[in-house]
């Protein structure tokens, strides 16, 4: 039975995202310690079956969708980021104590790094998303 | 910039959703072509000219 493009435009991410997170929730629970290999062959797999998903998924936009992707990425994502930065400045500004106390991630090195990468990550993210939706409703 | 999407389709009796199909694109962007708030790239505009069997410039027209 043939998969409608419109199934698979909305089943393909969100499988890539599924998978991204139980590989990476799962990784202390099912990876031993002290296995590289194993670990790096853990992390590859995500990674290369989200990229595949990404090209497949890509393929089934049309143009409008792509340029709506591409400008929500840039522009949401840049601002995102800016956005964000100058929040955390501005929060250890008025609490010096805060990197200290390490926020969620825990005071040590990984914990930093870890919300270090979610930060970045989640506030592009959120601008790509919230300027992605807000470029479709400006062509409604 | 302007065009004559919705006339030319209304002739046709055609719906949004109908032109997205043959246009092998959604209905929403049929829609953002369609109110001027999208100019479509050339390969889509020359497809849009060859199922209206019009040129282009019979469909947009700069502002």
């Amino acid at each position: 039975m043939a998969v409608s493009a419109q199934v698979q435009k909305t089943v393909i991410p969100l499988l890539s995202v599924a998978l991204g997170l139980v590989m990476g929730l799962g990784l202390h629970r099912f990876v031993p310690e002290n296995q590289p290999l194993a670990v790096l062959l853990w992390a590859v797999l995500p990674v290369a079956v989200g990229l595949g998903g990404g090209v497949w998924w890509w393929r089934l936009l049309d143009e409008v969708a792509r340029e709506a992707h591409k400008t929500a990425w840039f522009w949401g994502g840049s601002l995102g980021l800016m956005i964000g930065m100058v929040g955390f400045l501005f929060a250890i500004h008025i609490d010096p104590g805060l990197i200290r106390r390490g926020l969620w991630g825990g005071t040590s090195p990984e914990g930093y790094v870890a919300l270090g990468i979610l930060g970045v990550t989640a506030t592009q993210l959120v601008g790509y998303t919230l300027y992605w939706a807000a470029w479709w409703l400006r062509r409604r | 910039m302007k065009n004559r999407l919705k006339v030319l389709r209304a002739e046709r009796d055609w719906s949004q959703a109908d032109l997205a199909d043959r246009l092998q694109v959604s209905r929403q962007s049929v829609n953002a072509i369609e109110t001027g708030k999208y100019d479509p790239s050339l390969p889509l505009a020359f497809k849009i000219s060859r199922l209206f069997e019009m040129p282009i410039e019979a469909i947009f027209q700069d502002d």
